[in-house]
């Protein structure tokens, strides 16, 4: 069913209460493929995100991933199904998540930080989460800092970290909820760039971003939300550049000036 | 001045009621930070009924006269077992202390953003997983100054105990008072006064020590 597919999400609903947030979302994501998810405040992408790993309860559809799969709970009338825990906790194991907030671990330093996950769900030794975490933290360009507490950290050099304590958990697949919007452009540049060599390295990607000029540089499709629908789906050049619909038009000429 | 040789004379006695105004103080401390703590985390959990028994508790807790509390705890219990007034007098300061260290750690919860719980869950992380490791240390650095104060509240109201029986220090010192008729008592409550003060300061120096040393290895957050 999957075939040479990563993600497959399948008619996917979401309401709260009466408010119909996504609205029969069908997204394929292809191994190795970077989707950047664009859209206006309040379309939807990050719930359709975070639907992705389970912070949020789809309430329609399903979510298919080769680890297990995700049914929308009113599908089941309303009982949650067992099933959906077991099979996010796998799904969980390879694919991480970036959030906007980076949501570092105040009391942790930079290393512990990374090396955490490893240890305590993965059952990694330490010593081998230890060198595994050095590695990512050059990579990230954070092995100056590698002791250094959050709170002494800059907000870019907080989600470089961020991004490194993710990827300590070998994901596959990688999750990023507006990953920049809370930096001053020059930090989010490092935190891009940063994204970019992860891109090229073959990582799966699906990025909710109000970048256009990373999503036209990096992104092998884009996606516009609005309204809770998908509007529009394609090669960057043509969605961003040269949009179809009235809506994607109006809101690509808003935001490239 | 005139008593104070009498004082001289019952130091030991006096160190010996401060010796069961630290255990009471410390019991109560520590049975009340686990009641405190359980209170904590069950009312996180989303149950009603449960939820509204905590807070009825900890409202009786907060809304009334620690000497009542303890003479109804001390009477109650004296109907089904025959207790010690030491051991009544730690249940009584346990049960008020878990209350209000219950609303203490709390607040603790809520200053933590609900990022912090994200990100657990995001990795897999199970939710005893996610208290242990990330969010009860940043609730007890959070909360560290109001423990101790609280700790510093319950030696303070330890006395009350002397009402029951307790021979802690305000107790001792209130016996040899009644005892000898001609004593001046002012010399034994000088001397109450500066051992309460010197061993409360004492705390709280030990209290921004440690304070201190948390700050600047947690890069002042």
């Amino acid at each position: 069913m999957l075939g040479d597919n990563a993600i497959l999400a399948v008619n996917l609903g979401k309401k709260y209460g009466n408010n119909e947030v996504l609205k029969n979302i069908s997204i394929t994501v292809k191994k190795g493929e970077v989707v950047c998810i664009v859209g206006p405040s309040g379309s939807g992408k990050s719930t359709f995100l975070r639907c992705l790993n389970y912070l949020e309860k789809a309430t329609a559809g399903d979510i298919i991933y080769e680890y297990g799969q995700i049914k929308g709970t009113e599908d089941l009338k309303g009982s949650i199904p067992l099933s959906n825990s077991r099979n996010a906790k796998k799904i969980r194991k390879n694919v991480g998540m970036v959030f906007q907030s980076f949501n570092l671990w105040p009391h942790k330093t930079v290393l512990e930080n990374v090396t955490e996950a490893p240890i305590l769900i993965k059952k990694t030794k330490k010593s081998d989460a230890h060198s595994l975490a050095l590695k990512l933290l050059e990579k990230v360009g954070m092995s100056e800092r590698k002791d250094y507490y959050p709170s002494q950290l800059s907000g870019g050099q907080q989600q470089r970290a961020a991004i490194a304590r993710a990827l300590a958990m070998q994901p596959e697949i990688m999750l990023f909820d507006e990953p920049t919007s809370a930096l001053d452009p020059e930090l989010a540049g490092e935190v891009l760039n940063v994204m970019k060599e992860l891109a090229q390295e073959g990582m799966t990607m699906v990025i909710v971003t109000h970048e256009m000029g990373f999503a036209l540089e990096v992104a092998d499709r884009v996606i516009f939300m609005d309204g809770g629908y998908v509007v529009e789906e394609g090669k960057p050049e043509s969605v961003i550049k040269n949009p179809q619909t009235d809506r994607a038009k109006l809101f690509f000429s808003s935001v490239l000036k | 001045m005139e008593g104070w040789d009498l004082v001289f004379k019952y130091i030991p006695k006096l160190m010996e009621g401060l010796g069961y105004t630290v255990i009471s103080s410390v019991c109560a401390i520590i049975i009340g930070l686990a009641a405190g703590l359980t209170l904590a985390v069950i009312r996180l959990g989303k149950n009603r009924l449960i939820n509204s028994v905590i807070s009825v508790y900890i409202s009786f807790v907060r809304g009334t006269p620690v000497i009542v509390q303890i003479f109804i705890i001390f009477y109650v219990l004296s109907d089904f077992i025959d207790l010690p007034p030491l051991t009544a007098g730690i249940i009584a300061l346990s049960l008020n202390s878990g209350g209000f260290i219950a609303e203490i750690i709390r607040g603790g919860f809520m200053a933590i953003p609900k990022g912090q719980y994200e990100v657990c869950e995001a990795m897999g992380f199970s939710y005893l997983q996610t208290l242990r490791r990330v969010i009860l240390p940043q609730v007890f650095k959070i909360t560290l100054p109001q423990f101790l104060n609280e700790f510093i509240a319950i030696i303070k109201v330890s006395p009350l105990l002397s009402m029951i029986g307790v021979e802690e220090l305000t107790r001792v010192a209130q016996m040899r008072i009644n005892n000898l008729h001609e004593i001046v008592p002012l010399p034994f409550y000088i001397t109450l006064f500066v051992i309460y003060f010197l061993f409360n300061s004492l705390l709280e120096f030990t209290a921004g020590k440690i304070e201190k040393k948390a700050l600047l290895k947690k890069g002042g957050n």
